[in-house]
């Protein structure tokens, strides 16, 4: 079964310019996929629309089999609940904990207490923080938000994992420890979607890569079986 | 609903309620304005109210003091106060009618602080029979009282009739004049409320707008996330109430001992009321309901613009 599946998606700016020109590829569950290119090619606008933090222009973006221009408003939350995103910024919380920053998909979906705190320190010691769990973000270096980031994207049990450019400011040795998470995570059975520039670093871990340029596919290969 | 959806949805309330409380209580000086200005808004109706009743209060006092007053010849005796009583009981626009003796009266002028000198100057009891005559609600138009006032101007026996209801239908007049214009007055400072709750709701929203944004990111509804702002509003609203009430109690405390004195001057027992558990209770409901309005409204069209990008 195809968690995502793009079908001639095209996504136009509001000035009218092409973020995704006729997009189509899909991805199976369980997978893990990285979707590489330049700035600007496309790689964001491509997990947005997964995320409807932005809807397509035209084409149908596929999310476990339903439409997601169908997908009625009311279920927007529960869509991303379902879904773990990582994202560049990491985006946490500042004056809140560790602890805070990563319960926070637990929170909005009303898990119980005990097992908020459970979930938590487990996610936490998946990306080795737990000893950091009363610390705030700011208190922390980049790498280590990012894996906060990370924990509270994976916290949920989301079936599919979203990160866009989780590795890019960080550097060469702490990008691979990253990297090594999502794939960890991968192993476990999530359907794993990485954006990233960095070409050398995806190839290195030997799974699938859609390339973009413009807003086109313009390659789709596995390093090991590439020519 | 399912129990484990009814169960989430309670959890996220709880959430919010005490999410909001905890920055309420992390910040109380930062609200400090904003209570006090919700608070002297609700606090002006509620004591214009509060007032308004103690007049009403003392205009039904004064009504009830009996409505006409029948002051027979000196010459007349008891017998003829008693026979005249039982006489105009029938008439339809009597409701009750006490006979007050000269003693009685006497007594009551020298209850009187400032008549006392003067009555004990006195060698006999210059005073009459009196019928004090209560006259009925529906007949306390002019309508109904203008046959019976000139039946007893015609008597016999009569030497003077005291009529207050003129006057006294002026004051109702007045007072229900009065009340419109505090209802009125308290619409607009309800208003005003709502709309300095909704402000500081707007700016809260500005304020976390990278938070309500995570929020949405990992999957927070527009329930959830619109739920901690309308709690915070019921917050303004309860405190601002509250601090209302403080301010009615402080008011009517120190308006009570002079309206005392006056009223002791008029020979009156009339003290000043305050509004009761009652009342109390329903300016907090009102404070309450008029915060949750706010902060919803404010919510639900300043929440919509924070949406992730």
């Amino acid at each position: 079964m195809n968690a995502v599946e793009f079908i001639e998606v095209q996504k136009l700016h509001p000035g009218g310019s092409v973020a995704l020109a006729g997009l189509s590829f899909s991805v199976t569950a369980g997978e893990m996929v990285f979707i590489a290119g330049h700035s600007g090619a496309g790689k964001s606008s491509l997990l947005k629309l997964i995320a409807l933090i932005e809807r397509a222009s035209a084409g149908a973006v596929m999310v476990n089999g339903r439409d997601l221009a169908k997908l009625p408003r009311w279920e927007l939350a529960q869509h991303r609940a379902s879904i773990g995103l990582v994202f560049q910024d990491h985006r946490l919380l500042m004056d809140r904990t560790v602890f805070d920053n990563v319960s926070l998909p637990l929170i909005v979906t009303g898990v119980p207490h005990h097992e908020i705190a459970r979930r938590v320190r487990a996610a936490l010691e998946k990306v080795n923080l737990s000893h950091k769990e009363r610390a705030v973000p700011m208190a922390l270096s980049g790498g280590e938000q990012q894996r906060v980031g990370i924990a509270r994207a994976l916290v949920g049990k989301p079936a599919l994992l979203l990160a866009d450019e989780p590795t890019g400011n960080l550097d060469p040795e702490l990008s691979a420890e990253i990297m090594q998470l999502f794939v960890d995570l991968h192993r476990d059975g999530s359907t794993v979607m990485v954006a990233s520039h960095d070409l050398r670093l995806i190839q290195k871990l030997k799974k699938r890569v859609l390339v973009l340029k413009e807003g086109s596919l313009i390659d789709d290969f596995r390093p090991e079986v590439a020519p | 609903m399912s129990n484990q959806r009814r169960r989430a949805v309670a959890r996220s309330h709880g959430y919010s309620l005490f999410s909001s409380l905890g920055r309420f209580a992390r910040a109380p000086l930062n609200h400090l304005l904003t209570l006090a200005v919700i608070a002297v808004a609700l606090a002006l109706p509620a004591l214009s109210l509060a007032l308004l009743d103690n007049v009403q209060r003392l205009g039904a006092g004064l009504a009830q003091t009996g409505d006409v007053n029948l002051f027979l010849r000196r010459e007349l005796g008891e017998r003829v106060a008693l026979d005249l009583r039982q006489e105009l009981l029938k008439d339809p626009a009597v409701a009750a009618i006490v006979v007050k003796s000269p003693d009685d009266a006497l007594r009551e002028f020298e209850a009187m602080a400032d008549f006392s000198d003067a009555i004990s100057a006195i060698d006999t009891n210059p005073l009459p029979y009196v019928l004090a005559i209560e006259l009925r609600a529906r007949a306390s138009t002019a309508e109904f009282t203008a046959p019976l006032i000139e039946r007893l101007r015609a008597l016999e026996q009569t030497d003077m009739v005291q009529f207050d209801q003129e006057w006294l239908a002026r004051l109702k007049a007045l007072i229900a004049l009065t009340e419109r214009g505090v209802y009125v007055i308290g619409v607009l400072l309800g208003l005003a409320v709502l709309l300095v709750i909704g402000n500081t709701i707007r700016l809260e929203i500005m304020t976390r707008r990278d938070e309500i944004i995570i929020m949405k990111l990992v999957g927070a509804d527009d329930g959830f996330v619109r739920r901690p702002f309308v709690y915070s509003g019921i917050w303004f609203g309860l405190f601002g109430a509250l601090g209302a009430a403080l301010l009615l109690w402080l008011a009517l405390s120190l308006l009570g001992p002079t309206v005392t004195q006056l009223a002791e001057a008029y020979g009156s027992n009339f003290r000043l009321h305050r509004p009761g558990p009652l009342g109390v209770l329903l300016l907090l409901g009102i404070g309450i309901l008029l915060g949750s309005l706010g902060a919803f409204l404010a919510s639900h069209r300043h929440l919509a613009e924070a949406e992730p990008t």
